[in-house]
């Protein structure tokens, strides 16, 4: 590798490509399906310097002192922890669990599957983690795993490892929360086989709803509800359990009952706290009402206790989505809907203080101890776990970890935070909090709704929004999301920065008000760059409030950034208000390879086929370009009867051509004058174009819903071309399949991603994909590698320089690479080295007939049919011109003997 | 006693509580709130960082007294606090660490605390009047007295707890004395335990309390009193009483005493901030008027407390104040300190609420940075604030975990049908086809059925304008048409003319000329002006002119409805009178189109309107039919008064009313969003 990279020509195409999951991920809520109220998993360690954080791919560890991630443990780059912890697609097993073997210095994981995974955590040793086998103990053999899962394992040495198990209902078909049981494991012999657990107790004499524990991890507190059948009906009871001493009996108290709302919401108890004296519990409601509940006495242990102090704290308007005591036992803390993280003071009535403008939704908050005692008062922390929780696609967590004392953040991680084109079927990731405002709260029921109406949907179109890299910094990766832009370092594996990039309600308050949650923040849709990079174009869309006669009206708004060296931001330079006029879209944007007016310029597109070229206009006496401001300088006028939202642009390198594809017709253009070029000037296709790109000067790739192909302009003609249409047809919306083709204008190399569900994992109610990446030459003649993964890739993209990113459903971030040869690079699957015939049967119409089969049967992968270029000799069958009458609505005559004859050819 | 607002006194609303300056290694300690807990921070001022904090853990614990203690021999330097729990901590700032805690085992706050540095003793005095000393070379408590039994239980009750004290250690004298403040003060012998002298006080309690051993005098102020005395100390006398403007804060007064000339000044700052100087206090002046009035208002005072007035005592106003800006407004010193010679000073102050910072000044020669010198001493120094005011960020900056905010700022705001940028070509474009249209027979015919009908035209038209100057202008335009020679014929024009005026201001591309004619607002003017424009290419030009114009004004003022309606009527004209020439140009689409987006939007709200009359109708509609059904009802109502009850029906809940069951409500509640449910059901 070293040697070739001194002649890294137009040759080096011969390098392999690589594909390797290196970055992303997203955080995990994964204690929020068992109903427990301490739901987020982290831990701090003792000496409060290092915060261990899992992902959904990996577990950072953070350094408090230095904000800076100082270890990545990779599931995919060891094999223990990739067969334990991701096991196929599905997401189901989890890290449940961080504890800590102060003797040994390892990190201890539990998986929901009653895994235990021990890890060297010493700083000194290589990040290549030895994880052998003997390190992971399984326990799943003493549980039934269909209907257990570990929720938490409590670790006191009086009484060995204490296991907090959920397990299913499978008595009750619908609805039941399940049982929760308490394990007692005798760790006394180590060797794993002869330990014996005992139930110790259990909760199943009624519905549990909610459970959690105190922060010392002593108390643990379960929430039921006496059962229909029992005299007194729908009593719910707060069981308070000794941990320390299992043999003691449990305090039952009754839930006070409130008398004065007869609202649901009112009884609907969210979240609860317990404090590490078990003397005081905290209830909070779905009304967003606080009961503080006082124990006097404990001498009627085991009886239902009736005289208890109760407060009743009313600051929230919206649902309490979180509560936690401090561990010193003066603080309540408690937050929701508000973004707004309220201390109240127990000691005192009714005394609050707040931390306002929290950057999402709290739905975690949780006092971190330590055992130091440091009197600087440095040593105390809070860990709080937002979300944005306007994001109705993807549940976009962020940790955030503040100083008790000055409210001086510590540490705040996420992963990329991008919108997906629709819900993502994954159940961890989506999560929505409970609110009595919004009404897009998802329970269980609609959960499965949402999943089972995902696995028989046809179209399964999870594309992220057009991400996209920064010319100037190519390990910058902007992600679109929501009303501001997500910017993610790809190699630090961190977001540098998340700008607000459009006024919105959510970026200064929580929307708590019913009026807030009709309006809609504008949302961001592409954003673009100039070649140079010094200026960002974005595209909003922001919608009108529903119930309006003006409901239907959106405004689009294009924007002009230029960056802002000192401060580090982008600064907004011009707005435009309805580039291409009211309540019509931007279909592309394109950036000009060559200055206009002696400076940048933007060509954007409509879906009624104008054009509309913006340029960079500096202002009187200045030649910064902080000064200058951004005007219409050239226009191509729309076709007010057509309409279609499959617009492309496409530019070649010298300015001289413009490409403009409108639906199934590719136009070219003058660069310099936005006219049609008087000879041949038109190109008819046989369906709507998704994509287009000028590979290199010679040749034009175009995508349509049926084909890949290329055009060679010299020759003009289509010289190669591949079937698409059983791989995309009815998949993606109109427009979305490009987000899934990327070129490497440096190299020529076309990318293309073709996402298909995995037949082995699909059932009733659990989808599983796997996507196939396939690296083209410029002109389609050669495969430089084709890559199956195993999960569906939402998006790829050109870094600018060698390599393609892509995203996949589990913000997980990849690349597709001819130079990385990192060690830290896992390689997924590279099947560089099979037949490039078997490989093209398996991209090329794989099965044509899939398209009547509504993807109920998988069993025909073999059949293969490859409709042009490599067989001169065809089999024309019934259903060899099926997917031309498809959509034979937009296909003209002359079209369709075209598609005929090629097809037949 | 002084009616000063303290509104636009920042310190007052600062988390910082208490502060303590230590000269010799230019640090400062202050405590600032947090939550309901407190934090000691120690900063280094020269450097501006902060060394260490110690942040106190228990909520009732605060600190009342701040000391630094340096021991000389060795490397540590300890700062002493005086805790409201009666403990003394000893800390270790450069460490941060708690050396000892010293427990005066009685729960009394810790009032004051001295250190004699010659003797190496510390001094503690609490609010049990229970002064406590210790040796700090090993921690040990050497004594313990109970000031009530010997002093305070002969003199009245008011002065009974002591607020300050003083260790007055001279070489030659072997006695230990110390000086009790509580609004007098004593002196008090601790070796053989009595009370040596009285003076006479203040009428609040003292706050401030420093002995000057080259004088053998001390100094003394008291809250909220602007009076600052000096008394001698052998003889129990005022040698002087030093008059502020304001109240003088509680340490925040500094002397500074010259060894070499003997000179002490003194510096105080007042509780709105400002800094006051008395300089060289004990030469004497002859100042009688003033001396007089003082001592009328003093007298009544030292009679209330019962002391009498010494007939030699000299009174002193302030010789000069300064005062402070920040950003050109007024900034509040936190404290002073003396530095290298009697007239240089280290001042502090708060940024941003809570975070210090220090200067050095000299005050004797007003420096360059002075504005507003009325005298000698009496100016204002502008101070640059060390926080840049970039932003309306948090004083301690943004926090990296926050997420950058939107901002508008300056930014260009456009709409996508502004078209002031585009390039020239196109409209060149334009015209250049405009000239090449050849005018067709029907044109020419047409100029001339113009031309017959023009005088009587004109008349009307040149009302309006009613100007005859314009013939030369009008002429020469009209010769240089030199492509048609058949218009060149008819073009005789009647001078004057709003119609010539157009044509002119159009060619010459005269804007102000073009708004003149535009501002026109009779229609009749305008159709008439339209009808006779001689050429018709000109109505292109006309139109994309009011195109501009309309895009102009529909973003000046965002609705685009007000202000242009006559050039909506421009449009309109221009339109039916030359529409039969604008439909054979062939590129009209691409010249017209800002026109043609312009009235689309217009035309797009049409639709709108007519939605909304529906629903106003509609609305209309269904109260007038639910006033004639609501009357109906109370008809029928009316009818149904004499109904016989039946109880067992109404039991059953078979009562009927109006062919209903009475309960059964809940078919009802389709109906309830019209307001016929309620007249159905009284």
């Amino acid at each position: 590798m070293t040697t070739a990279s001194s002649n890294i020509t137009a040759k080096d195409t011969n390098n392999k490509y690589n594909l390797s999951v290196v970055s992303g991920g997203r955080l995990t809520l994964s204690r929020a399906q068992f109903n427990c109220s301490y739901n987020h998993v982290s831990y701090l360690t003792s000496d409060s310097k290092h915060y261990i954080v899992p992902f959904n791919n990996m577990i950072k560890i953070y350094s408090m002192e230095t904000r800076q991630c100082v270890k990545t443990f990779k599931y995919l780059n060891n094999p223990v922890l990739s067969e334990l912890v991701s096991s196929s697609s599905s997401n189901r097993v989890e890290i449940i669990d961080i504890d800590f073997e102060r003797e040994n210095d390892n990190i201890v994981f539990y998986t929901s599957t009653f895994k235990k995974i021990v890890m060297q955590y010493t700083k000194k040793k290589s990040p290549k983690q030895e994880i052998s086998d003997n390190l992971v103990v399984d326990y799943s053999n003493k549980f039934d795993t269909n209907v257990s899962t570990l929720v938490k394992v409590f670790n006191n040495n009086n009484s060995g490892l204490l296991f907090l198990v959920h397990e299913k209902d499978t008595t009750v078909k619908k609805g039941g929360n399940g049982f929760l049981n308490v394990y007692k494991l005798d760790n006394n012999n180590n060797n794993g086989t002869n330990e014996s657990h005992i139930s110790i107790k259990k909760w199943n004499e009624g519905e549990v709803i909610l459970n959690t524990w105190s922060n010392n991890e002593q108390y643990l507190l379960v929430l039921t509800k006496t059962s229909c059948s029992s005299p007194d009906n729908n009593k719910k009871l707060l069981h308070i359990y000794n941990l320390h001493d299992v043999e003691a009996a449990e305090l039952v108290i009754k839930v006070p009952e409130t008398k004065v709302s007869q609202s649901s919401n009112a009884h609907y108890i969210t979240t609860m706290a317990i404090n590490n004296t078990a003397s005081q519990i905290a209830l909070g409601y779905a009304s967003g009402v606080i009961t503080l509940i006082t124990l006097n006495n404990k001498s009627n242990i085991g009886e239902e206790i009736d005289n208890l102090q109760i407060r009743t704290l009313k600051w929230h308007i919206d649902s309490v989505l979180t509560l936690n005591f401090d561990n010193s036992g003066s603080y309540l803390l408690s937050g929701g809907w508000e973004k707004v993280l309220t201390f109240w003071l127990l000691s005192d009535t009714n005394v609050q203080q707040f931390l306002p403008r929290l950057n999402g939704v709290i739905i975690s908050v949780t006092s971190l101890s330590t055992h130091i005692n440091d009197n600087s008062g440095d040593g105390k922390y809070i860990s709080l776990l937002l979300q944005h929780a306007d994001n109705k696609t993807n549940s976009d967590y962020e940790l955030l970890v503040i100083n008790s004392t000055d409210f001086q953040s510590k540490l705040c991680c996420n992963g990329p935070l991008t919108n997906f084109e629709s819900e993502l079927p994954i159940k961890s990731s989506n999560y929505q909090p409970i609110s009595i405002v919004s009404n897009h709260n998802s329970n269980n029921e609609i959960f499965k709704k949402i999943l089972r109406k995902s696995v028989k949907n046809k179209r399964q179109d999870y594309t992220a929004l057009p991400f996209t890299v920064s010319p100037k910094f190519k390990n910058l990766i902007y992600f679109p999301h929501n009303s501001g832009v997500c910017i993610y370092d790809f190699y630090k594996n961190e977001q540098l920065k998340y700008q607000y990039l459009s006024t919105n309600v959510s970026s200064f308050m929580g929307k708590v008000r019913l009026e807030h949650e009709n309006i809609s923040d504008p949302q961001i849709l592409k954003i673009d760059f100039t070649l140079n990079g010094e200026w960002m174009v974005t595209y909003e869309v922001e919608k009108q409030p529903n119930g309006l006669l003006s409901s239907n009206d959106s405004s689009h708004i294009l924007k002009f950034w230029n960056f802002d060296t000192d401060s580090q931001n982008w600064n907004l330079q011009t707005k435009i208000i309805n580039p291409h006029g009211t309540n019509i879209p931007i279909t592309d944007i394109c950036p000009a390879p060559v200055s206009i007016l002696n400076s940048n310029a933007i060509l954007t597109s409509d879906n009624n086929g104008g054009l509309k070229l913006w340029g960079c206009l500096l202002k009187e006496n200045t030649t910064a370009s902080a000064n200058s401001n951004w005007g219409l300088i050239d226009m191509k006028l729309p076709n007010f009867n057509n309409f279609s939202n499959n617009v492309n642009l496409e530019w070649s390198g010298d300015g001289s051509l413009i490409f403009h594809s409108f639906d199934d017709v590719l136009t070219i253009l003058d660069g310099r004058k936005l006219t049609p070029l008087e000879n041949e000037s038109k190109l008819q296709l046989d369906s709507a174009i998704q994509s287009l790109h000028l590979v290199d000067e010679e040749h034009l790739f175009i995508v349509t819903t049926t084909c890949l192909t290329v055009y060679n302009l010299l020759l003009g003609d289509f010289t190669k071309g591949f079937d698409l249409y059983p791989y995309v047809n009815g998949i993606y919306k109109t427009g979305d399949l490009r987000r899934l083709i990327a070129v490497d204008y440096k190299r020529g190399n076309i990318a293309i991603v073709v996402n298909q569900k995995d037949p082995d994992f699909c059932d009733k109610f659990d989808v599983s994909y796997k996507a196939h990446v396939v690296i083209f030459n410029n002109n389609l003649t050669c495969k430089l590698g084709t890559f199956t993964y195993n999960d569906y890739i939402t998006g790829i993209v050109w870094n600018k320089d060698s390599d393609f990113y892509f995203m996949d459903m589990n913000s997980r971030l990849g690349v597709v690479s001819t130079t990385i040869t990192n060690e830290l690079f896992d390689v997924a699957t590279d099947n560089n080295n099979t037949d490039f015939k078997l490989e093209l049967n398996s991209l090329s119409a794989r099965k044509l007939n899939t398209s009547n089969t509504d993807g109920q049967s998988h069993d025909e992968d073999e059949e293969a049919n490859i409709i042009n270029g490599e067989k001169k000799h065809k089999i024309i069958r019934n259903n060899t011109f099926m997917n031309l009458f498809d959509n034979i609505d937009n296909v003209q005559m002359e079209t369709l003997f075209d598609s005929v004859l090629r097809t037949i050819s | 006693m002084n009616s000063l607002s303290k509104s636009d006194n920042n310190t007052s609303f600062s988390p910082v509580i208490l502060t303590e300056y230590e000269n010799q290694s230019g640090l400062l300690a202050y405590v600032t709130i947090e939550l309901n807990k407190q934090r000691l921070s120690i900063k280094e001022l020269s450097s501006d960082r902060v060394i260490n904090t110690l942040f106190i853990n228990e909520a009732n614990t605060k600190i009342n007294t701040i000391k630094f203690k340096h021991i000389n021999n060795s490397d540590t330097s300890l700062i002493l606090l005086g805790l409201s729990t009666g403990e003394i901590w000893i800390y270790a700032y450069k460490n941060n660490e708690i050396v000892t805690k010293l427990s005066t085992q009685s729960n009394f706050p810790i009032v004051d605390l001295q250190v004699d540095s010659t003797s190496n003793k510390l001094y503690c005095c609490d609010s049990g009047n229970i002064l406590h000393i210790y040796d700090l070379t090993n921690f040990n408590k050497i004594n313990k007295l109970d000031l009530n039994e010997d002093i305070f239980s002969s003199s009245s009750s008011n002065d009974a707890t002591i607020g300050k004290i003083c260790c007055i250690n001279s070489a030659n004298d072997k006695n230990e004395k110390v000086l009790l403040c509580s609004q007098s003060v004593l002196l008090y012998n601790l070796t053989s335990n009595e009370v040596e002298l009285k003076f006479p006080g203040h009428i609040t309690p003292i706050t401030f309390v420093e002995y000057i051993e080259s004088h053998k005098c001390f100094v003394t102020a008291a809250k909220n009193d602007r009076f600052l005395n000096v008394y001698d100390i052998k003889t129990g006398n005022i040698i002087t009483v030093l008059s502020s403007s304001e109240p003088v804060e509680a340490s925040k007064v500094t002397i500074s005493i010259d060894h070499n000339s003997d000179k002490v000044n003194v510096y105080v700052i007042t509780e709105s901030g400002n800094l006051e100087i008395f300089q060289d206090i004990f030469v004497k002046r002859e100042d009688s008027d003033n001396i007089e009035s003082l001592l009328k208002s003093k007298k009544k005072k030292k009679d209330r407390t019962g002391v009498k007035n010494g007939g030699n005592k000299k009174s002193k106003k302030i010789d000069g104040k300064i005062t402070f800006e920040m950003n050109s407004k007024h900034l509040p010193l936190l404290n002073c300190t003396t530095s290298n010679s009697i007239d240089e000073l280290i001042i502090t102050w708060l940024e941003r609420v809570s975070s210090p910072f220090s200067k050095q000044i000299t005050v004797a020669a007003a420096p360059q940075d002075v504005v507003n010198s009325t005298s000698n001493l009496f100016y204002t120094i502008k101070i640059k604030p060390h926080f840049s005011n970039q932003g309306q960020k948090h004083y301690q900056g943004t926090d990296i975990a926050s997420h950058e905010k939107y901002v508008e700022g300056n930014a260009t705001v456009s709409n996508g049908d502004n078209f002031q940028d585009l390039l020239e070509s196109e409209i060149d474009k334009v015209l250049e086809n405009n000239n090449n249209v050849i005018t067709s027979l029907q044109d020419q015919l047409f100029d001339q059925m113009l031309e017959n009908t023009k005088d009587h035209k004109n008349k009307k038209a040149s009302t309006t304008i009613g100007s005859d100057n314009n013939v030369d202008i009008a002429t020469t335009i009209s010769t240089t048409n030199t492509n048609n020679k058949l218009r060149k014929k008819k073009n005789k024009d009647v001078v004057g003319t709003l119609t010539v005026i157009l044509t002119q201001a159009l060619k010459s591309n005269d804007q102000s000329l073009l708004d003149q004619v535009l501002n026109t607002r009779d229609p009749r003017v305008i159709k008439a002006t339209i009808y006779k424009l001689p050429q018709q290419q000109l109505s292109i030009l006309l139109l994309q002119k009011l195109a501009e114009r309309i895009a102009v004004a529909k973003n000046n003022d965002g609705s685009g409805n007000s202000s242009n309606n006559s050039l909506d009527q421009w449009c309109k004209w221009c339109l039916i009178i030359h529409g039969g020439y604008l439909n054979t140009i062939p590129d009209l689409l691409s010249s017209l189109s800002s026109l043609h987006s312009a009235m689309k939007r217009k035309a797009s709200v049409l639709n709108r309107l007519n939605e909304l009359g529906e629903a106003l109708d509609c609305v209309l509609k269904r109260n007038e039919f639910n006033d004639e059904t609501s009357n109906n009802e109370y008809e029928s109502e009316e009818e149904e008064e004499f109904v016989e009850y039946v109880e067992e029906l109404d039991d059953a809940g078979l009562l009927i009313e109006n062919g209903k069951l009475v309960n059964d409500d809940s078919n009802e509640n389709e109906y309830s969003e019209d307001d016929t449910r309620d007249s159905v059901v009284i």
